[in-house]
């Protein structure tokens, strides 16, 4: 989801404006997707990296993310309407704790759903994710040796099995969409991605990102899939 | 799923194929810059990853992936790039290091009177990985026991240092006949051969010795058990996976497709490792010739290697893109 600054910048509004406006292309196209039956869908709200950015705006974000993962869970809101658990990924521990609040409080309203699954990563980095995974493992195969006396020995599959996604019960990934031109990946999915998923970049700010860019991507994950 | 909406969905298809081959025709005039051409930014490493149909590979598919290699080596050098990494998901790659390694240290990086540089030659400073063997040991002060992480590393030499280092922007030096006085001369060029070995299980083999580093200081009860930190545990990962006998991260990275086929606009990883590509940027080359050679019985081509407008686009879209690194 990239691009909201510059689209702010670029309709001579404030840059807490363009995140607002990137939360309702959110909600539109996460929409589109579980129409679609899109049964999995992860979105990069927040990089661990962003904390690096004007404290007012870093704010800002907590203060919307608050207020909106709340909303989007309410009885009524497009989660319910579709069936979708709300799983938030990344170091949540680096969040403010009403944030935190609020993010228990949401998993909590979504628990019980099974028809699709939104990860909202924030904050997030693949590098952390899979570093955590590597951690986890370890501690796992020390507890295993420990038990049965056996030799520790790890697997990319050990891994694999202990990255936040995998854990929150996600599918493998089919498709990548980053927005706002930049042909990138900036830490989001790294080993998710790396096998046989497409990679799409298309130039349109997120904020602005709507069915008529989705189209296209939609074709050409088809064409893939015939090819194959 | 009913006949009207397979017609309507085919219909979406057509009315795609068309727009994305006119927007094609209409920047075919498009050229990139030269080579040496003086660009904005200059990746310091690239990777290339060629993409090979395994139902299809032959003796002519190795030798288009081996000339790939050796062009995108000697377009490198000509603009001014000092590292590249070449990966192929099977490994063939690696089982031709030693042919690459011939070609390459054959050729002199210019066309020179230099006659020297046969007894110049450095030997591989990491071993094949089809010996299976370790790579280099890290640094003599690491507690960690070194890792296989399947990563072939090639030394190119240039000619004899002159203790000066080419200027990125400086007009290449390469093209011309005789090295004068004070001219800078081509460097020493480092080539990284790559499979799907080099990246999740690599991280894997980092995982282990880790593992058996923390099963020998909780033993020897060195370490408490809540003293282990994700943060550092990422800065560990990645000088293991990125240091000697690895590789470092790419700036730039180019897809070629050996066979040609409809979907090689598409961009995919194949299994490319993971850790490096964090901020890796990825190029947009649109080759006009998929659209009619995909379809049929054109598969069984020998493969066609690199392009060098491939090559310069690829650099030009590096040049124009932006950083901000989460900030």
């Amino acid at each position: 989801m990239d691009g909201n600054r510059r689209y702010a910048r670029s309709h001579q509004k404030r840059v807490q404006e363009g995140h607002a406006e990137g939360f309702i292309a959110l909600r539109r196209v996460l929409e589109i997707c579980l129409r679609l039956n899109v049964r999995c869908v992860s979105v990069y709200a927040f990089a661990i990296e962003n904390f690096k950015r004007m404290p007012e705006e870093v704010d800002a974000l907590m203060t919307l993310a608050e207020t909106k993962l709340l909303e989007l869970c309410q009885h009524g809101d497009l989660l319910h309407e579709y069936g979708v658990r709300l799983n938030v990924l990344g170091k949540t521990s680096l969040l403010p704790p009403n944030v935190q609040a609020a993010i228990r409080k949401a998993e909590d309203l979504t628990r019980d759903n099974d028809r699709a699954i939104l990860n909202l990563c924030m904050p997030y980095a693949a590098r952390n994710e899979i570093a955590t995974a590597v951690d986890l493992a370890i501690e796992d195969a020390l507890s295993k040796a420990a038990e049965d006396g056996s030799k520790p020995e790890i697997t990319e599959d050990d891994v694999a099995a202990q990255l936040m996604t995998t854990r929150a019960g996600s599918p493998p990934l089919d498709l990548l969409v980053r927005t706002s031109g930049v042909r990138r990946l900036s830490d989001f999915l790294l080993w998710q991605c790396c096998e046989d998923t497409q990679l799409q970049f298309s130039p349109t700010y997120w904020p602005d990102f709507g069915l008529w860019d989705f189209v296209p991507i939609i074709l050409d994950y088809q064409r893939r899939a015939w090819a194959a | 799923m009913s006949w009207l909406a397979s017609f309507t969905l085919a219909a979406f298809h057509a009315v795609y194929w068309l727009v994305t081959i006119a927007k094609r025709l209409l920047t075919i005039a498009d050229q990139p810059l030269p080579l040496a051409a003086a660009r904005q930014k200059l990746p310091s490493h690239l990777a290339l990853l060629l993409v090979t149909d395994h139902r299809h590979n032959s003796d002519a598919t190795e030798d288009s992936m081996i000339e790939s290699v050796e062009r995108a080596v000697t377009w490198c050098r000509a603009a001014g790039i000092d590292r590249l990494t070449v990966y192929d998901r099977e490994g063939l790659l690696s089982t031709l290091s030693l042919d690459i390694r011939k070609r390459l240290v054959k050729r002199p990086a210019t066309p020179s009177t230099d006659s020297d540089l046969e007894t110049e030659i450095e030997f591989p400073l990491t071993p094949p990985s089809s010996d299976d063997s370790d790579s280099r040991p890290l640094s003599p002060d690491s507690e960690v026991t070194p890792c296989k992480l399947k990563v072939t590393t090639v030394q190119i030499p240039g000619h004899a240092e002159k203790g000066k280092r080419k200027a990125l922007g400086v007009k290449s030096t390469t093209r011309r006949r005789r090295p004068t006085l004070g001219e800078p001369t081509p460097t020493s060029f480092t080539l990284h051969i790559l499979s799907r070995k080099s990246g999740k299980p690599a991280i894997a083999e980092v995982a282990n010795a880790l593992l058996r580093r923390r099963s020998v200081d909780r033993s020897s009860s060195r370490m408490d058990k809540n003293d282990r930190q994700p943060a550092s545990l990422e800065t560990e990962v990645t000088s293991l996976l990125q240091g000697d006998g690895g590789f470092p991260e790419p700036d730039l990275m180019i897809v070629h497709h050996m066979v040609a086929s409809s979907t090689n606009d598409l961009l995919e990883l194949h299994g490319f490792p993971p850790w490096q590509i964090r901020l890796t940027e990825f190029d947009d080359y649109k080759p006009m010739d998929i659209w009619w050679r995909g379809w049929g019985h054109q598969r069984r081509t020998a493969g066609r290697p690199l392009d060098e407008i491939e090559f310069r686009k690829a650099l030009d879209t590096y040049a124009a893109a932006e950083m901000r690194l989460g900030k």
